[in-house]
């Protein structure tokens, strides 16, 4: 099986032969070829050949597009700045709600890093030859929303002022049917969107349900109607959302790391894909190599069962993490195989256990 | 009514998260001669620390503290016409900010609130902050605590910076850090005296345990 084969089974529920990963190393795969974020943004075949790079040394199962959910938001004349080697909004476009009659629709052919992110799927396609999934993330249209009003604001507004927070976020919809669109041309596999502003550390389940979920259905079923899985990821806490996050056409969902995978599995992961949820910092950015492993196989034990898993960290990585503990969470995933019965069972060993991980 | 009714009605309006019913009933307290600084510690203060204490047990979240903080601050803009200059006695003082980097402020402004309501006096240096920043401040203000809160990984060293340039100042501001880039592990490795979790009661709580306020 080869990795596209791999995913395509697990988001299937059927039987891979081993467990899927994808350590979320977007920016950190860049550091293989020795580039930076920066120099990158704005250059496809820069950061197509750091991408592959990555995929190269580490051997994971899936090669991220773009590098940001910032792309609609700065499309729409948020001025994003490259910070300490991540793109974020340092100026909201709309400053007064009545800012919203000078938003444009933007031609995602042609406008801001859009056409970049589409040509860097283009390339990567040709190149990996559908031997591994092509998966762009895109900030969510709640996210995106957020992105052009900030974030403080826009919550404030759900309260104060619901049918234009309902009005702005059916423009950003727009916005991102367009470019998903287009990722779906330039040859997307999967599209993930990226809802960070929407956990329900932030919105209440009921809040989720009004300003988020339909929204997001749209997407969904508008990518699968063209046959591109949908994967919802969603950053913090998420556990009092998941039956909705299940339920809005997505075939996977991403989870981070405050929340337990076992429960996540129980209550929706015998229906959709879930993927997660190794902590980022610390283990992926502080652990030992032994550690990660030894947790990443904890969190295989949690939710590989019965398919429909895909080893992950729960978020993005920190570009420092070390190459070696990126090698071990993979690594963990290779030392699995899938039973007929869908169990997972563990052939080798690869680490050894630390002392403070007792089985 | 009562007192006790009048700063009952101010709570009230600020669990309900409604900036007009804030204003009116702090109004009425202020006509009716109640301390002012009592309106706020027992009034509007008391009512967001029971906004946090929901926010904890999940029956609210971020939406709802920062539209309850949005109707505090409505109320305590009356209540400082009145106090004129009439400073609060505070249990202790923090310096606040994000480090150098990172640009997400809602989780600091959230627990400098809930600091305020809680009788620390708040120094907020805002998003972006240079590490030096931090501990020219603390040492200007006197400060118990530091406060960092940091939502991008990058910025990591940024706040180990400031946790190595407070020691080498020999400062005595405890460095207390949260947010969704921090935990446990990260204060013991980069020289924090404390987490404090990821939402603003939490690190609150933390905050008063480090400066000898809570147990």
């Amino acid at each position: 099986m080869n990795s596209l084969e791999r995913i395509v089974a697990a988001v299937k529920l059927e039987k891979p032969d081993r467990v899927p990963v994808t350590p979320l190393s977007i920016t950190r795969s860049l550091r293989v070829a020795g580039f930076t974020t920066e120099e990158c943004l704005y250059n496809p075949e820069k950061m197509v050949e750091g991408k592959l790079a990555g995929a190269g040394r580490f051997e994971d199962d899936a090669v991220v597009a773009g590098s940001d959910l910032f792309v609609e938001a700065e499309c729409l004349g948020s001025k994003v700045r490259v910070y300490e080697h991540t793109p974020v909004v340092v100026d909201y476009f709309i400053k007064d709600r009545s800012d919203f009659k000078k938003l444009k629709m933007p031609d995602p052919r042609k406008d801001g890093r859009m056409p970049y992110v589409c040509k860097e799927i283009e390339l990567l396609k040709k190149k990996l030859d559908n031997t591994k999934i092509v998966v762009p993330v895109t900030g969510g249209p709640f996210t995106t929303a957020s992105q052009l009003y900030g974030p403080e604001q826009l919550l404030i507004a759900t309260f104060e002022d619901p049918e234009w927070v309902h009005k702005l976020i059916r423009f950003c919809t727009d916005v991102s049917l367009a470019y998903w669109e287009e990722l779906i041309k330039a040859g997307a596999h999967a599209i993930v969107a990226l809802e960070p502003f929407s956990s329900n550390t932030i919105l209440s389940p009921g809040q989720y349900a009004e300003f988020t979920a339909p929204y997001l259905k749209e997407m969904f079923e508008f990518s699968w109607s063209k046959g591109v899985v949908g994967v919802n990821h969603t950053c913090a806490d998420t556990s009092l959302i998941w039956d909705q996050m299940a339920s809005v056409g997505a075939l996977a969902l991403q989870v981070d790391h405050p929340v337990s995978m076992r429960e996540c599995k129980e209550k929706v992961g015998k229906k959709i894909c879930i993927s997660g949820n190794v902590h980022p910092i610390d283990y992926m950015l502080y652990g030992t190599p032994e550690a990660v492993y030894w947790k990443s196989r904890s969190v295989i034990e949690e939710a590989g069962n019965g398919s429909g898993f895909v080893l992950g960290s729960g978020c993005d990585l920190n570009p420092k993490t070390p190459e070696a503990n990126i090698l071990a969470m993979v690594q963990a995933a290779k030392d699995t195989v899938y039973n007929d019965d869908l169990t997972v069972s563990f052939i080798r060993e690869s680490y050894a256990r630390p002392v403070d991980m007792a089985a | 009514m009562s007192e006790k009714e009048l700063l009952g009605r101010i709570r009230q309006a600020i669990v309900s998260m409604s900036v007009s019913e804030t204003e009116a009933a702090t109004r009425e307290a202020l006509q009716a001669g109640v301390d002012p600084l009592r309106i706020i510690t027992s009034g509007l203060a008391a009512g967001l620390t029971e906004v946090g204490d929901m926010w904890i047990r999940r029956e609210r979240f971020i939406s709802h503290v920062l539209m309850a903080a949005k109707a505090l601050n409505a109320g305590q803009a009356l209540v400082e016409q009145k106090l004129a200059g009439k400073e609060g006695h505070y249990k202790a003082t923090v310096v606040l900010g994000t480090p150098k980097g990172d640009l997400h402020d809602i989780g600091k402004n959230l627990v400098g609130m809930m600091m305020r309501a809680g009788g620390f006096k708040v120094y907020d240096l805002g998003v972006d902050v240079e590490p030096r920043m931090f501990i020219d401040k603390a040492r200007e203000v006197n400060a118990d605590l530091i406060g960092m809160s940091l939502i991008m990984s990058i910025c990591l060293d940024k706040m180990e910076e400031v946790c190595k340039l407070a020691k080498a100042a020999g400062i005595k501001a405890k460095i207390l850090i949260g947010g969704p880039a921090t935990s446990e592990k990260v204060a013991l490795r980069i020289g924090a005296d404390a987490y404090g979790g990821f939402d603003a009661p939490t690190a609150v709580h933390a905050a008063k345990k480090l400066v000898g306020l809570a147990a």
